[in-house]
């Protein structure tokens, strides 16, 4: 198993990133100030209300148009800016050594680059590699310092062992100090489902984003003759005539699977993006997850 | 349904490994997948089920196991028996000649013809048997009879049109030979008919359907290319070109001729439709060459559209001759300029060839001749294959083999020969010259020698003296050694076989053919042979000693004549339809496509399956092993359809008997020949096939091809008046399969009469089989045969000739022999026969002009064969021969002519001055007689012209005594002495008187004028001095004198012994001065006065006016002293009066003459009469010296009156002396001179000498006789007529060549042809080379053809001959006894031998044959067999695989699965 070392990226497609942001459907409580709104009222220029002058108050946000008019003391309200914290959460499971590039690979990159975005427009970003358990993951920091050493770890990430998304995702969101845009970049093979590991982060009011990856020869498997199937996380053994017939049901399942994702996708309000490893992953970043995901 | 081989059905039991493999655990590729969620958890079910389960659902494996199943119903060889309809038997004959090539349809007539073919044989129907035949060379079978359609088809496919002439009357014969009488047979013949119809009734089966192809005849052909050398040894050539143009418009071309590429001769040609045109081009060129003619046009054929011919590159033949010496051998060596003569005594030879290309042996035995070619004269080395058995006396030339090359133009009917070596020879060869007691020429063949035996002393016989002797030596030499082959034989039609002897030491020869493949040919015997001359164009035979070019043409004007003729009209479809016969069809086809299909379909199936339906290459090695193996075993099921066939030797031979039926072999010879191929066939070993062809004059297969060992009596019919042994193995190379070891076994007298066996024998050599033979015992024991008739060719007018009955007896017996003459009862007579041959000569003379047929017959006691004892043969008459006589006087010669007349002679009497004087003028006689007659009376051209008619013209000369003749005619060194066996010189006697003459001769200025030769009278005169000189002998004397006004003793008067001296007096004598005789003759008087001599003469010859001087007085005085004096007066000027009375004083003679030229003979005349000594007047008895010659037969000689006197003579050392007289000196003496005879009778036949004679009773006869002998042998013509049997039809050759030796051209021939039923026929000959002319004619009928031809040139008959062409009465019954030598050469020929016991027909020399083995049946078994680790690469990969299965591996699996 190679290293999974995502190809450093082209300087122009950085430049490109550099000029987007992520799109928050949420606000959150950030911690220091930052570039992106608060739920808070805060110092930034951009008015937001009024409210009456309480004991306390700077006397340097009161209106002084109003209280000529009116009297009556009132203090202008502006919105807080603060920083968002970017949690990236990369399945490294064995079933995601798969495809060309890996689908780990693939993933590696699309969290490299969002968490480049993130870092980039001052940001925190923090990665969890999803395993059995977390086992490994970046702690959420700022600054653009940072992102060599994002890249560095990435690239340090390594298929292995099975997955329990449910367990992962819901440790994470347990143990997450403060919660922000999750992105899950998963392929989302656990035969144990997602979805409880999903909704444990959106009870922390996590805006979830599910970025699917896919190895295109799962979408269209191109597996013939006489198999003996290896499971690559449980290890599990199928011996299997890969004919028409079961090419068919392996569809019919795949459907039935994603439909699955989409449908909890969507009743979950959860940005769900699914990719195959076909496609580039810069044109997926800037154009497929454009809008929707980044600004 | 049933099956042919149900063994096969134990392949089915290859099911079983196929089920096992199924138990066995498919070996899976081990492949990790991310995860197994998506995959349906009931798709294991498959797997994990129970095997019986699966094997229920598999549907591959039912799918395999019908496929195993079906390929082994097609190994047991399912057969249904249908009842086919109408079961036709059609042979498909498809003209492969050259015309077939025409493009008149698109593409070509043979294509035409060949789908028309193809159509036919696709249009039959299941259980039709097809046979297909391609005229060729020699009809070909090239499909056998069968229900192979396929076969036939493929046959025809393969069908090219060749270059050949047409040979479908062979091929129709052949086909209706193999098919028999069955009248269910159709025999479809393709052809464009352009050939001639003339075998009606072979053509008129109603089974016989005809197909016509071809549109139109638009071409114009080549039909003749001939070149000739003007003479031997020339360089000048005549090419003769016959072009024909068959198109119905005038056509305009070029023509060219080309020699080695270079062009010689060009011109345009316009042609008129039907219209034959002969080119003759002459040209020179020295050395060989290839001459082609060609047209630049574009027609529809263009085979015919170029001629090649070859020009022979001149070689010389070096020639050794052994001999004591002979004269003869050497003479005629030396005048053949192609030879370069060796020679050398017999001392000097040990043997062999040393650097000779022939050699000759005369009269030399050493101890060892050794491989070679060789003459043999008079001697038989001891290593040759001839047995010598003593002598024969003076054999009589029974026959000869005038068809032998060696023989070609020879004429031995008068050959006298005293005695011969009786030989038998040990070897093959052939005898050439017949005699009774055995052959006196006979030609040598064995392998590494050839020799021509001569068997007598060639000092001993005539024979060197006739035109025969050179033309045998120079045939030999060629046959022996092809130096310089003649144009002829290096030009052949195509379809010819190449026959060319080569030169000794050769024996491996390749042909370059004009296509340039390169084949190697046959030389047997010293003959290379070559037959594939199916292609026009040069081929060139090269060998270790050069190089021989053979230019093949097409020159077949039927073939080029591609308008289409009108076929037979095709009979009307058989009235029944044929009842149906069962037939066999194998439906294994069927079977082996159902299991290509099932296999097929499987692979697919299970190919979708592996590749999930998207059909590319499957993943697993194994699969795509299993793939290929499939698709190959798939390929390998259909490729079976095609029944492919592998060759193999086999142990298995085909034989074929040829049963001889014909008259010649007794039935109880028949019987033993049953009995013997009854016999034989029982030891056929398995495999063997045999098939029985019974022949006479034609061929019939009486059982086919079988591998039966027994034998029917054969029932079919054959004509057994002749026997063809050529057709009979024509048709047994017909039968037999090519490519097997195939053997024919002869049961045969070898008495051929029709077609040439040995051609037969090199078209079996060629196709592979062996002949061998067994020998028909001849069982006719009381069998007498009239053989032949021998008679002349030709006989003169009256002429006694000899008609020789031949005769063979089995025993010695006696009979009656009756002789006919058109018909006419002659005579007959009771005669002894001895075992052997016997002959019986009868003197017969005819004195009516044209043809007679004279027939002999033999009647015995207990012969049992009535036709064989007749024998018929022609004699043709010219019409009177013509005789001009010359007598000096008319009425004296009335004795002569009448006798002659008497004996039928047509006698012109003349008198000398009518004689003619050119030479067409004598050419009308065939004979002159000078009785009598002064060579004075003839200028000397006369006489040069009469000595050429002798020599070159082939007349008879007969001079008659009396006192003007021989040489007191003056005839001593004349041309006509020159003809004559005799000399006018005169030994002479003792008693005659010794003579002085002197020679008084005028030498005045007139003499020196030159007469018309420009010679003076004077060098004339000193000419006649010098014969003078020369005539008179030692003891004479001779005195030359010559005057004008004075007078010179040139010569004293000497002894004539001092030749030298005078001769060189004489030469000085000059002209110049008047003329006065008188001194000279006084002083001649005055010298002769005092010689001793008995007889003294003066010849006086002056030429003009001399002064008078007592010429009486003096005269009278001399003649007193018995002094006579002759004058001789040349010219108008001589005064005439004075010499006559000179000549009367002096009791001497007077010559008057105006011709100068005369005078030398005046002079020799003058001095033998002065010397008396050639006449000699006393009565004598004339002795028969010569009994044995022609003209003294029949003449009673013990009776013989005395004749009165003769001119003495001496007897030239050839000629032969016939009669004699009492001195010793000829009296008659007769040789050949040239080509004529000339014959000398010193004395007379008139009342002077032969008073006696007159009244004697055989007086007409022996002049008769005398004359007829001397006679013109040949009607003089200058043309040349051959009449020749060629199989069924006689041939006219007529050679035209004029006396200067230049061929006459575009000469108009007629002939007429009376047939024996007197049904009459006039054929036109075609000119085919510069002059020479051809015709044929069919002969059907025995008897005589009687042929009368002539030529014409304008309004002038240029020559006529008579001719009578024997087609004997059944000539299978004149040869009776085996003709072991032709059967021994047959099959040495080929390899086979002689058959001693029955066993030995298949068991003797067995070879193996190379047969088609058809290898479907292994071929489906290994697909069968490959299904196996085709499943099995499948389930268990290529690596398992190897690791072959066994049950303990099973076990391991099964385990590895729980």
């Amino acid at each position: 198993m190679p290293a999974t070392r995502p190809a450093p990226f082209a300087s122009e497609f950085l430049a490109q990133l550099e000029r987007l942001t992520l799109l928050s459907r949420r606000t959150f409580r950030g911690r220091v100030r930052g570039e992106r709104r608060s739920p808070r009222r805060g110092h930034s220029v951009e008015f937001c209300d009024y409210r009456a002058y309480g004991v306390g108050d700077d006397l340097r946000y009161v209106d002084w148009n109003i209280y000529g008019r009116l009297d009556r003391l009132h203090v202008k309200l502006f919105v807080d800016e603060e920083d968002l914290c970017l949690h990236l959460l990369l399945d490294a499971s064995a079933s995601m050594d798969f495809g060309t590039p890996t689908k780990l690979e693939y993933g590696a990159r699309l969290a490299a680059a969002l968490g480049f975005i993130g870092l980039v427009s001052m940001e925190r970003v923090g990665v969890g590699v999803l395993r059995e358990r977390v086992a490994e993951g970046w702690p959420p920091t700022r600054g653009r310092n940072q992102v060599v050493n994002l890249f560095e770890f990435l690239s340090r990430v390594n298929p292995a062992g099975g997955t329990s998304l449910n367990d992962g995702l819901g440790n994470y969101a347990m143990r997450a100090r403060e919660p922000g845009l999750a992105v899950v970049i998963s392929d989302l093979m656990d035969p144990g489902g997602f979805e409880t590991g999903v909704r444990a982060l959106l009870e922390r009011r996590f805006d979830v984003h599910l970025i699917h990856v896919l190895a295109p020869e799962e979408m269209d498997p191109e597996l013939t003759g006489d198999l003996r199937l290896v499971d690559a996380e449980t290890g599990e053994i199928r011996e299997l005539s890969a004919d028409g017939e079961a090419l068919r049901a392996y569809r019919e399942r795949l459907r039935q699977f994603l439909d699955r994702v989409e449908t909890f996708s969507r009743t979950q309000e959860i940005g769900y993006h699914r990719v195959t490893g076909d496609t580039p992953a810069e044109e997926f970043v800037l154009s497929q997850i454009r809008g929707r995901l980044l600004v | 349904m049933s099956f042919l081989s149900p063994l096969a059905f134990a392949l089915v039991t290859l099911t079983l490994p196929l089920v096992l493999l199924y138990f066995l655990k498919v070996r899976r590729r081990e492949r990790r997948v991310p995860s197994l969620f998506l995959w349906d958890p009931s798709l294991r079910d498959r797997e994990a089920s129970a095997f019986f389960q699966r094997l229920q659902r598999d549907p591959l494996l039912i799918l395999q196991i019908l496929a195993l199943v079906a390929l082994s119903l097609a190994l047991a060889r399912p057969a249904v028996t249908l009842m086919g309809d109408g079961a036709r038997k059609v042979v498909v004959v498809l003209d492969t000649s050259a015309s077939m090539k025409a493009r008149d349809v698109s593409p070509s007539r043979f294509d035409v013809a060949r789908a028309e073919a193809t159509q036919l044989v696709g249009r039959l129907s299941e259980g039709a048997e097809v046979m297909v035949i391609e005229t060729g060379v020699q009809p070909k079978v090239a499909a056998a009879l069968g229900r192979d359609r396929q076969l036939a088809l493929a046959a025809i496919g393969q069908a090219q049109a060749r270059d050949l002439p047409n040979r479908l009357v062979e091929a129709v014969r052949a086909a209706r030979a193999l098919v028999g009488a069955d009248p269910r047979a159709e025999i479809h013949v393709f052809t464009d008919g352009a050939f001639s119809l003339s075998h009606a009734e072979a053509l008129a089966d109603p089974r016989i359907h005809w197909v016509g192809v071809g549109r139109r005849s638009w071409n114009v052909g080549i039909t003749s290319l001939a070149i000739r050398r003007s003479y031997f040894g020339s360089s000048d050539y005549q090419a003769f070109v016959a072009l024909v143009n068959y198109s119905p418009e005038p056509q305009t071309f070029t023509f060219a001729l080309e020699l080695d590429g270079r062009k010689i001769a060009e011109k345009d040609v316009t042609l008129e439709p039907s219209v034959r045109r002969s080119v003759v081009l002459p040209f020179s060129h020295s050395g060989g060459g290839i001459i082609t003619a060609r047209l630049q046009i574009d027609d529809d054929l263009a085979v015919d559209d170029v001629a090649y011919a070859v020009l022979p590159p001149p070689r010389k033949i070096n020639v050794l001759l052994v001999s004591p010496g002979n004269l003869f051998l050497e003479k005629v060596l030396r005048t053949d300029p192609q030879v370069s003569l060796e020679i050398r005594t017999p001392d000097q030879y040990q043997g062999g060839m040393a650097e000779a290309d022939v050699v000759i042996l005369d009269s030399v035995t050493p101890l060892r001749a050794g491989p070679g070619r060789f003459v043999f004269v008079n001697a038989v080395p001891p290593d040759v294959p001839l047995e010598v058995l003593g002598r024969i006396e003076r054999p009589i030339i029974m026959d000869w083999d005038r068809a032998h090359p060696i023989m070609r133009h020879v004429e031995l009917a008068k050959v006298a020969i005293e005695d011969a070596l009786r030989i038998r020879p040990l070897a093959a060869g052939r005898p050439l010259v017949e005699a009774v007691g055995g052959p006196l020429i006979y030609a040598l063949e064995e392998p590494d020698r050839k020799g021509i035996f001569i068997g007598f002393d060639l000092f001993k016989t005539d024979f060197p003296l006739r035109v025969a002797f050179p033309l045998i030596l120079s045939n030999s030499l060629r046959w022996l050694h092809p130096a310089g082959l003649d144009q002829s034989s290096l030009q052949l039609a195509a379809g010819q076989p190449i026959l060319l002897p080569v030169a000794h030491g050769v024996t491996s020869v390749t042909v370059t053919t004009p296509r340039g493949r390169i084949v190697k040919a046959h030389v047997t015997r010293g003959v290379v042979s070559f037959t594939e001359t199916d292609e026009v164009g040069v081929y060139t035979l090269s060998s270790a000693r050069g190089e021989t070019r053979v230019a093949v043409n097409l020159m077949d004007a039927e073939e080029s004549n591609l308008q289409p003729r009108p076929l037979p009209v095709s009979a009307a479809p058989a009235a029944a339809a044929p009842a149906p016969v069962p037939i066999h069809r194998e439906l294994w086809p069927l079977f082996v496509v159902i299991a290509a299909l099932l296999l097929a379909a499987e692979g697919l199936l299970y190919w979708r399956r592996q590749s999930a339906g998207r059909l590319r290459p499957p993943a697993s090695p194994g699969d795509r092993w299993a793939l290929v193996l499939r698709g190959a075993l798939v390929v390998t099921l259909f490729l079976t359809l095609a029944r492919p066939a592998l060759p193999r030797w086999v142990d298995r031979m085909n034989v074929v008997f040829l049963l001889d039926m014909s008259d010649s072999v007794s039935l109880a010879a028949r019987e033993r020949a049953y009995r013997f191929v009854a016999e034989a066939v029982k030891s056929m070993k398995p495999g063997d096939r045999q098939s029985l062809i019974v022949f006479g004059d034609a061929a019939v297969v009486d059982q086919q091809l079988t591998s039966r060992p027994t034998l029917d009596r054969p029932k079919s019919e054959v004509d057994g008046r002749g026997t063809n042994i050529f057709q009979a193995i024509q048709l047994a190379l017909a039968v037999l399969p090519p490519g097997h070891a195939n053997r024919i076994v002869m049961l045969t007298d070898g008495r051929q009469n029709a077609g040439n066996a040995l051609a037969g024998a090199q078209a079996a050599k060629n196709a592979g089989s062996d002949i061998h033979y067994v020998a028909a015992p001849l069982t006719f024991t009381q069998e007498v045969v009239a053989e032949a008739l021998v008679l002349p060719q030709e006989v003169k007018y009256g002429e006694p000739f000899q008609a020789k009955v031949v005769a063979w007896s089995y025993k010695d017996t006696q009979g009656r022999l009756s002789l006919f003459r058109n018909g006419e009862f002659l005579g007959s007579q009771v005669v002894r026969f001895s075992a052997g041959k016997n002959v019986f000569s009868y003197r017969q003379a005819l004195d009516a002009s044209g043809i007679h047929v004279y027939q002999a017959s033999i009647e015995v006691e207990g012969d049992t064969i009535e036709e064989n004892n007749r024998a018929v043969g022609t004699v043709v008459v010219r019409g009177r021969p013509q005789v001009l006589l010359a007598d000096r006087d008319r009425s004296h010669a009335q004795s002569l002519a009448g006798a002659l007349r008497s004996q039928n002679i047509e006698v012109t009497v003349v008198e000398p001055p009518q004689l003619p004087t050119d030479l067409a003028g004598l050419q009308k006689y065939d004979g002159i007689v000078l009785s009598n007659v002064s060579s004075l009376k003839l200028t000397r051209t006369q006489m040069t012209h009469i000595r050429d008619y002798v020599r070159d013209g082939g007349g008879g000369l007969l001079m008659v005594g009396g006192e003007e003749s021989f040489g007191l005619g003056g005839y001593y060194r004349t041309p006509i002495e020159e003809a004559l066996p005799v000399t006018m010189e005169v030994k002479q006697k003792v008693e005659i008187p010794s003579l002085a003459v002197v020679l008084s001769i005028d030498r005045s200025g007139s003499m020196a004028m030159a007469t018309d030769e420009k010679v003076t009278k004077l060098d004339l005169a000193k000419e006649a001095a010098h014969l003078v000189v020369d005539l008179l002998d030692e003891r004479n004397e001779v005195g030359v004198m010559s005057w004008d006004t004075e007078f010179v003793w040139d010569a004293p008067v000497r002894p004539a012994r001092d030749r030298q001296a005078i001769h060189h007096a004489i030469a000085t004598i000059k002209a110049g001065g008047g003329t006065d005789g008188y001194p000279a003759l006084k002083d001649a008087y005055a010298v002769l006065f005092d010689r001793p001599a008995l007889l003294k003469h003066v010849i006086f010859l002056s030429d003009g006016q001399m002064t008078r001087g007592d010429f009486q007085g003096l005269l009278r005085r001399m003649a007193k002293d018995k002094i006579t004096v002759s004058t001789v007066a040349i010219g108008k000027d001589a005064d005439v009066q004075l010499m006559v009375d000179i000549a009367k004083w002096g009791r001497g003679r007077f010559y008057y003459t105006e011709d100068s030229q005369t005078i030398p003979r005046i002079f020799t005349l003058e001095t033998q009469l002065a010397s008396k000594a050639s006449l000699i007047e006393q009565p004598f008895k004339p002795q028969l010296t010569s009994p044995n010659h022609e003209a003294m037969q029949d003449i009673d000689w013990k009776n013989v009156p005395p004749l009165g006197g003769y001119v003495a003579t001496t007897l030239k050392s050839t000629a032969e002396l016939v009669l004699m007289s009492h001195q010793e000196d000829p009296v008659l003496a007769t040789w050949r001179y040239g080509l004529g005879r000339a014959a000398a009778f010193t004395s007379d036949a008139k009342a002077k000498w032969a008073v006696l004679w007159l009244r004697w009773r055989d007086f007409n006869k022996f002049w008769a006789q005398l004359v007829r002998w001397t006679l013109r042998s040949g009607s003089r013509s200058d043309t040349v007529a051959l009449v020749e049997r060629h199989d069924d039809a006689g041939e006219i050759v007529v050679d035209a060549v004029d006396t200067k030796g230049e061929f006459i051209n575009f000469l108009d021939s007629q002939v007429g042809v009376v047939a024996p039923n007197r049904e009459r026929t006039v054929i036109d000959l075609e000119q085919v080379g510069p002059g020479r002319y051809r015709g044929r004619f069919p002969i059907t009928q025995e008897g005589v053809y009687l042929v009368g031809m002539s030529q014409r040139r304008g309004d002038r008959v240029i020559g006529s001959q008579l001719a009578g062409l024997v087609v004997p009465y059944a000539q299978e019954l004149r040869d009776l006894g085996v003709d072991e030598a032709l059967l021994r050469e047959l099959a040495e020929l080929t390899g086979g031998s002689a058959l001693e016991s029955p066993r030995d027909a298949f068991l003797k020399a067995r070879r193996q044959s190379r047969i088609a083995v058809e290898i479907w049946p292994w071929l489906v078994g290994l697909v069968a067999f490959l299904l196996i680790p085709d499943i099995a690469l499948r389930r268990l990969g290529p690596g398992a695989l190897a690791r072959v299965v066994t049950l303990g591996r099973r076990g391991g699996d099964r385990r590895e699965v729980q």
